[in-house]
């Protein structure tokens, strides 16, 4: 192993990568766990979300007035296509139980049947 | 040829083979993750059920339910062949089923603690017992997971799971200290926050996350580069890459709960939280329970998940603390080694 790493050329540079990582990574989480930080931090946001918030209401205003949808009310389309598509699913795997449960029925499932082996297995007895 | 030659010629020889290599990594598709088969059992919004395909012929009596962090994606614990927990869980004869979580849509963001914890936990409960026909069953949690499925236990001291295994779950989130530092109320208006954003942006939750190792992405890129000529060690970076960086953005009041229940107010362990009018008290649990840390957890340090194990009412506990990160303890190299062993043995014996 040490014969291996002496032939190494680059194994000082991935020691020093490695203690550099581990310095940065603590003088940052001393840096970032001052009150001064956080403070500043939390300002930062508040800031963004108040100018998304202006934007926001802006962009609101402008589609109104162009007669196009808004992003809640494309969510809110969204959402009830969704509706629609997990009833559609629910319908599907009504019909398919409905035919699987047809005497002599011709089936073809939409994927092959879930193994069921028997729950029976008793911990190996040389790792217990 | 003289030594020193040889050596120059060998790193002139790595150096373009990482060229090589280097052009076809940033040419290739992103890796496939979640490779074992599954099927889809249940699905509500933000919620999906799954269950694993067994692969053995016979399987233990009692299933197992894992709940996946809320705020990344289950494949972390199905990564790829040869480093995924669940497929070693089915190679070993477990029958398992996971909750995995979709971005929360606008819809969602009014969900709460008694959401996750009296309605989509308890149905997906009901919903394995229905499939396998057991009325026992054991849960796992993993991070976030972990903490609603201590919720869910402590909620439910009349209906304990047959076991109890939770990975680097925190319960004193004062031991936290980055996080609580960044949202330390006198600096942070979660309010402001989630009103103005409705569910909170999968882009902050990855900042966060990053922030509390800043320069370890870079270190990591540095080391994929001199490795990229190997290619078990790109696949395997390329997935966890993929896994960090698809974070999921929070329901919005789950958020605000988070932040006012248990960083500011520390609910859980002062053993105070109460949810949909009932209180989580953790010695309701008494369900035989494990508890996985890692010694090098960035996320959830030891010192935040350790009251776990004091807490509960359970008299058959264990904790185990491993090396390796909050990521490395369940998934990875490390995992195959050192966690899945201990659970398998844990488990084995509990799960007839």
């Amino acid at each position: 192993m040490a014969d291996s790493k002496d032939k190494d050329p680059l194994a000082p540079w991935r020691d020093l990568l490695s203690q550099w990582e581990q310095n940065v990574n603590s003088l940052a989480n001393r840096t970032m766990g001052s009150d001064e930080y956080s403070s500043s931090m939390n300002s930062a946001m508040g800031a963004t979300l108040k100018m998304q918030e202006t934007i926001r209401q802006f962009m609101a205003t402008y589609l109104a007035s162009a007669n196009l949808p808004s992003r809640a009310e494309v969510l809110g389309i969204a959402e009830r296509l969704g509706g629609v598509e997990s009833r559609l699913d629910r319908i599907t795997a009504l019909l398919e139980r409905l035919a699987e449960a047809r005497p002599g029925a011709a089936t073809t499932p939409a994927s092959p049947p879930r193994p069921r082996p028997p729950r029976t297995k008793s911990p190996p007895k040389t790792e217990s | 040829m003289n030594p020193t030659a040889e050596r120059i010629g060998n790193e002139v020889e790595r150096a373009i083979a990482r060229s090589l290599k280097g052009l076809e990594y940033f040419g290739s598709p992103a890796p496939v993750v979640g490779h074992t088969p599954k099927d889809v059992i249940f699905e509500r919004g933000t919620l999906h059920l799954y269950h694993y395909r067994p692969v053995t012929d016979e399987i233990y009596r009692v299933p197992i339910l894992i709940v996946m962090a809320t705020s990344n994606r289950g494949y972390i614990l199905d990564l790829a062949p040869g480093q995924s927990f669940v497929e070693y869980l089915i190679g070993r004869g477990f029958d398992v089923y996971l909750i995995d979580w979709s971005p929360p849509t606008a819809a969602d963001s009014g969900l709460r603690f008694e959401d996750y914890t009296l309605r989509f936990i308890p149905d997906c409960v009901q919903r394995v017992r229905d499939d396998t026909g057991e009325h026992d069953l054991t849960i796992i949690g993993y991070c976030m997971g972990g903490v609603l499925s201590v919720m869910y236990v402590a909620l439910h001291p009349d209906d304990q799971p047959k076991n109890f295994v939770c990975f680097t779950t925190p319960i004193d989130f004062s031991r936290m200290e980055l996080f609580a530092k960044w949202s330390d109320r006198r600096y942070f208006d979660v309010d402001k926050l989630v009103d103005a954003t409705g569910n909170v942006p999968s882009e902050l939750i990855f900042t966060s996350f990053e922030m509390l190792r800043p320069a370890t992405r870079l270190a990591g890129q540095i080391t994929l580069w001199e490795n990229i000529a190997d290619e078990k060690f790109v696949r395997s970076y390329r997935a966890f890459e993929r896994w960090s960086s698809d974070t999921l953005p929070l329901a919005g009041e789950y958020f605000r709960e988070t932040i006012k229940e248990l960083i500011w107010e520390n609910r859980l362990h002062r053993n105070e939280l109460t949810i949909g009018g009932k209180r989580a008290d953790l010695r309701s649990i008494t369900a035989p329970l494990l508890h996985a840390m890692a010694e090098h957890d960035h996320i959830v340090p030891y010192a935040a998940a350790k009251p776990l194990l004091d807490h509960v009412g359970s008299t058959d506990k264990e904790e185990i603390i491993l090396k390796g990160g909050h990521v490395s303890l369940v998934a990875g190299p490390n995992a195959v080694k050192r966690l899945w062993p201990r659970l398998d043995a844990w488990l084995g014996v509990r799960s007839v």
